[in-house]
């Protein structure tokens, strides 16, 4: 029984260490000069949000960098060296977050849905007490313009809200 | 020495006698100016102003019929009247009146006037709009009087520009639009101790100020000349093209409000154009918002932006759409961030639902009020309301809830159409589907994170990632809510709409349960919702039974 839970954690790190590898991870990066950022508000739990609408194909879209106290299911945060950020703008993982979203332009709700189901998202699995529970997460971060002069460069993961603008 | 009392007695006979010249002179000076400038100007409300006009003119009637910038209609150029503007004017036997109006194409530096002319029987209507210069608005916002600097536009019933001036220091500079009407304009003094003078005159000490305009039209008839030769199909404004160019007098009056600058406002409405963005206002509503009738809401306004949100983006979407609203006679709480334009009988429906609504509902909509809340909402009816599918295609429907994230606050529209055609309980219906999507979007986008909110994220979130052809909004609004909704409508029959209850229940004996269920899956069994696909054939046909045994029974009306 215990080798069978041993097992059972030993797999959950696997997955877990692979689907947070640095290169599998998109990063987006922001100006905060130029791009509207919302949520400057220190006690809300929402530290940065950023949003694309597209009326005309009905959807909303917000990417929300979430960090709460004594909330179980936070972003992460973490800070990157610069010649590893170099790497991965090498490996073309690092974009500016309004090329990135440009292309969703012509998306219609069900496949941009689709589309960053399959490209970004993964099950984050843990155990609640003996309970395994699953959640999605997003392989995408914010990352400042500004921050990448530095010598680490902090990268804010976010969760994905997507929903339709109109309903009837 | 005798000499010099003959001397001096003669120097004092010729200064008294140049003094009574240049007093003659003044005095002479005076009557003729007095003779010139015999100008009356007094406010008047709007319904001296209806009893004042009597034209045949369908913009004027129009503009007579409604009141305060109600909507006239949606292709006339004009769509408002402020009523607070209204200007009588009396000169030289003419008498014009002049009121702000709105316009579809009002932007944020200009206004625009209309002005109707009474001679005997025939009443002429004008539209002026003016483009004060920077330096003129600056003047005004100091308080600083000086002539009028900028452009004057005379525009036809359409809004198409007749004729343009450039004013520089209450002159007329140039004239930049082909016509066969010259234009001229005057500037028409009054000085501040209330003689008709003109600026400079020695007495007027404590300086003049501009009461109107006196603009002139000299239309000539056209190439080969003659007055029968005028190419003009519409002379109006002018005298209608005479031949040798008759003239034509009108008098216009400019605003006494300062317009938007940059400099220290010393009064609200220069405190609301300097808190919120240059344009966010509309144009028409900035006008609306500068009558003394709308101080109160100006101050309601300024507290909820300023002291009560720190000046916050969304406190300023909330206040532009409130205050539209308000325009459009719309209810608006800024405490609770409510704003209520719905009409006629959904609006009678709404307000029963929630006097009388069960704890769902009263429930559902306290998410929405009072200082912790994060959205606000605006519910409006309209006369027609459709919804674009994913593949471009049109649809009339009942209703619509929208949000996006550029705001906190979610708008739900219900077609009056709609409501007015279908049944009571059925409009209920509609109000109630509309705020659930609400709440929906609430659920979804909020900041809070709480139990509550994470389960309901997580059915949205399962239906969203896995099944795509309904909405997630829709598969969750059928799973969590759908017997809600039922509980809600039985209730809301029972307490709200006795008679038509009684009526339907045979004073109680029949049990409506099935029939409240029917109309709850209104909106959502058409929407392949898993819930509706899930259930037994046998079910749904008692549904259905249910609803054609008692729909056609059922009242149209909202008890008042």
């Amino acid at each position: 029984m215990k080798n069978y839970f041993l097992i059972i954690i030993l797999l959950f790190g696997v997955i877990n260490v692979y689907s947070q590898s640095v290169s599998n991870n998109l990063y987006l990066v922001i100006d905060q000069k130029n791009d509207t950022i919302l949520r400057e508000n220190p006690k809300s739990n929402t530290k940065i949000e950023y949003y694309q609408i597209n009326k005309k194909k009905n959807w909303n879209l917000s990417l929300r960098h979430i960090y709460s106290p004594n909330y179980v299911k936070n972003n992460y945060r973490y800070q990157l060296p610069s010649v590893m950020v170099e790497q991965l703008m090498n490996n073309g993982n690092v974009t500016d977050i309004k090329t990135f979203l440009k292309k969703f332009d012509k998306l219609s709700y069900k496949k941009l849905s689709q589309y960053l189901s399959i490209h970004y998202s993964y099950y984050y699995e843990y155990l609640d007490g003996h309970l395994k529970k699953t959640y999605k997460r997003y392989n995408i971060f914010l990352i400042f313009k500004s921050d990448l002069k530095n010598k680490y460069v902090p990268c804010y993961e976010v969760s994905l809200i997507l929903s339709r603008m109109v309903e009837m | 020495m005798k000499t010099l009392p003959k001397r001096v007695l003669l120097i004092i006979t010729i200064l008294f006698i140049l003094t009574s010249c240049e007093k003659e002179k003044l005095n002479s000076q005076r009557e003729e100016i007095g003779s010139k400038i015999e100008f009356n100007r007094k406010e008047i409300t709007f319904l001296e102003f209806q009893e004042k006009i009597n034209s045949k003119d369908k913009i004027l009637k129009k503009i007579l019929k409604n009141r305060d910038s109600k909507l006239i209609d949606s292709l006339d150029f004009v769509t408002g009247i402020d009523e607070s503007s209204i200007v009588e004017i009396q000169r030289n036997g003419i008498t014009t009146y002049t009121a702000r109006v709105y316009t579809k194409t009002d932007s944020i530096n200009d206004f625009t006037n209309l002005l109707v002319k009474n001679s005997g029987n025939e009443t002429e209507i004008h539209f002026f709009r003016y483009f004060p210069s920077e330096d003129y608005q600056m003047a005004m916002l100091n308080s600083i009087t000086q002539p009028f600097e900028g452009v004057i536009q005379s525009l036809d019933k359409d809004g198409y520009v007749k004729d343009e001036i450039v004013v520089i220091e209450g002159e007329t500079q140039s004239r930049s639009a082909p016509a066969q009407c010259t234009f001229s304009f005057d500037l028409v003094w009054r000085c501040n101790f209330g003689a008709n003078h003109p600026p400079g005159y020695p007495n007027c000490h404590g300086g003049s100020v501009v009461i109107g305009y006196n603009v002139r039209w000299t239309c000539t008839s056209g190439p080969g000349g003659g007055g029968s030769n005028n190419p003009d199909p519409n002379p109006n404004p002018g005298s209608g093209g005479s031949g040798d160019g008759g003239d034509d007098e009108c008098y216009d009056c400019l605003p006494t409000e300062p317009i938007p600058g940059e400099e220290e406002c010393t009064t609200s409405l220069c405190t609301l154009d300097t808190v919120l963005e240059p344009n966010a206002l509309e144009a028409g509503t900035r006008l609306w918002m500068s009558s003394q009738y709308r101080q109160a809401l100006l101050s309601d306004v300024l507290d909820f932006i300023i002291y009560e949100n720190d000046n916050s983006n969304e406190s300023k979407l909330f206040s532009i759409e409130g205050m539209e609203a308000e325009r459009n006679g719309g209810e608006v709480d800024f405490e609770d961030k409510i704003i209520n334009e719905l009409k006629g009988k959904e609006k009678c429906l709404d307000n029963l639902l929630k006097e009388s609504g069960n704890d769902f509902v009263k429930n559902m909509i306290a998410n929405f009020v009072g200082d912790d809340s994060e959205f606000g909402i605006n519910i409006k009816s309209k006369d027609n309301v459709y919804y674009t599918d994913e593949d471009g295609e049109i649809s009339e429907v009942s209703g619509i809830t929208k949000y996006s994230s550029d705001s906190n606050i979610i708008k739900i529209e219900i077609s009056t159409l709609k409501a007015n055609s279908r049944r009571a309980l059925q409009v209920t219906r509609t109000l109630l589907h509309e705020y659930i999507h609400a709440d929906i979007f609430r659920k979804v986008y909020s900041d809070s994170i709480n139990s509550e909110i994470e389960n309901f994220r997580k059915t949205y979130n399962d239906y969203k990632n896995t099944k795509f052809q309904p909405t997630a909004s829709h598969q969750t609004m059928a799973e969590l809510y759908l017997n809600s909704m039922k509980e809600a409508l039985k209730n809301f029959h029972r307490q709200a709409m006795v008679g038509d209850y009684n009526f339907l229940s045979n004073n109680g004996q029949n049990n409506l349960d099935d029939f409240y269920e029917a109309i709850a899956w209104q909106g959502l069994r058409n929407q392949n919702v898993d819930a509706w696909i899930n259930l037994s054939q046998d079910r749904k046909e008692e549904i259905d039974d249910a609803y054609q045994q008692y729909i056609f029974a059922a009242t149209y009306n909202c008890p008042n």
